[in-house]
């Protein structure tokens, strides 16, 4: 699928196909691949690359254009059961057009960022810029979700929480590996500053994306420490509740094992003591509910 | 309410939407064609995967039952707080 985008006195609106600098291919067919190929000239390689979410961030000269990938986050969606996907980007920037390769739909140019673009470089440190803030805000959702999966434990006796908190701890691993990548794109695009045709203004937005990303990276490495080290504590709560439960039967077990071996050992079909009295069964459900009495004694004596 | 951001409710959007029910002291559930979740749960939220378009129904029951929907409403019809 095909997106069309004009930049032009600084903003950035749609377009027809003719007239747009800006061109968005998402999922792109055997066409757009073969356009892309044949009349952009790109790498068949760095195409692929674009679009494998295993990829790492990288920046490559080409004859006629710019060639980069970068990490993205993938929008969250229900079936993925609390596991944060990373995802690539692939961006090719041109002296006069620029072409954004994605795996899978997404919204680009939102919000205040994309307000007002001056150049298609500007453009371009943008979208990074935009993929670190989604990062930051994935990274508070990991932890609103971790917050209110640690409230479940307390109470829970199953795996299903710890294997959430253990798909959010992989998540964030996708995330700070993702993140680091894009560091280290970020640095060479400011060895490459000149190279790229980024003016002075631009170098500083590119030291302002270095600051963000290393910021987003610590954040990632404290989520991913204090989940990682609380990890075996959760488990042991757990297995503590469990262990709780398993208690209680048990001694509503030992409580009902002694009434029960009491009018058995009464019911036994030979002649027993006392069978004829007249009071035989009331001295029996005597002695029945008083083993239950002293059972109940026994376990308040012992606090259990 | 009809969900109008493009990315439909994904997790940002889920997030707000709890922080927002968990003000209240009302009972507030969320409910599409699928499924009612309780909104002020965040794990629950997450797994109503409603898609751009869809249309979700609040429902609130308590004392603040008015505010909060009056909140939650305001809160969809802003695209959950996030820039569009």
């Amino acid at each position: 699928m095909l997106q069309c985008w004009l930049l032009s006195n600084g903003k950035l609106s749609p377009a027809a196909e003719t007239e747009a600098n800006v061109r968005v291919y998402v999922r792109p067919d055997e066409r757009e691949r073969r356009e892309l190929l044949d009349r952009w000239q790109i790498d068949e390689h760095t195409l692929t690359s674009s679009l494998d979410p295993d990829e790492l961030a990288r920046l490559e000269f080409e004859a006629d254009h710019v060639a980069m990938i970068y990490k993205r986050p993938r929008n969250y969606s229900s079936e993925e059961r609390f596991l944060f996907k990373v995802s690539s980007c692939g961006m090719f920037v041109y002296p006069d057009s620029m072409l954004i390769v994605l795996p899978e739909d997404a919204t680009l140019f939102t919000g205040r960022l994309f307000a007002r673009v001056g150049s298609l470089p500007e453009l371009m440190l943008k979208c990074i810029f935009a993929s670190i803030h989604h990062f930051l805000e994935h990274l508070r959702v990991i932890n609103a979700v971790s917050d209110a999966l640690e409230e479940q434990i307390n109470a829970a006796m199953d795996n299903k929480y710890l294997l959430n908190l253990f798909s959010l701890e992989k998540s964030l691993v996708y995330y700070l590996n993702a993140v680091n990548s894009n560091g280290k794109l970020i640095e060479r695009m400011k060895l490459n500053a000149p190279k790229l045709g980024l003016s002075g203004e631009l170098v500083e937005l590119l030291d302002d994306l270095l600051i963000e990303n290393n910021q987003c990276k610590e954040q990632a490495e404290i989520y991913s420490n204090i989940l990682a080290g609380l990890m075996d504590a959760r488990v042991s709560i757990v297995s503590n509740n469990l262990n709780l439960l398993i208690k209680a039967l048990t001694v509503i077990t030992i409580a009902i094992m002694l009434p029960t071996f009491v009018v058995s050992l009464f019911s036994m079909n030979v002649p027993i003591p006392f069978q004829e009295h007249p009071w035989a069964f009331w001295a029996v459900l005597t002695l029945s509910l008083s083993s239950i009495a002293m059972v109940k004694l026994f376990l308040w004596w012992k606090r259990w | 309410m009809t969900i109008t951001h493009p990315g439909g409710l994904h997790a940002r959007p889920c997030v707000a939407i709890a922080q927002m029910a968990k003000r209240f002291r009302s009972q507030i559930r969320l409910s599409n064609r699928r499924q009612t979740v309780n909104a002020a749960d965040v794990l629950q939220v997450l797994t109503l995967g409603a898609p751009c378009g869809s249309q979700v129904t609040i429902e609130a029951h308590g004392p603040d039952a008015v505010a909060a929907l009056e909140a939650l409403c305001g809160l969809f019809a802003d695209n959950f707080g996030m820039e569009s």
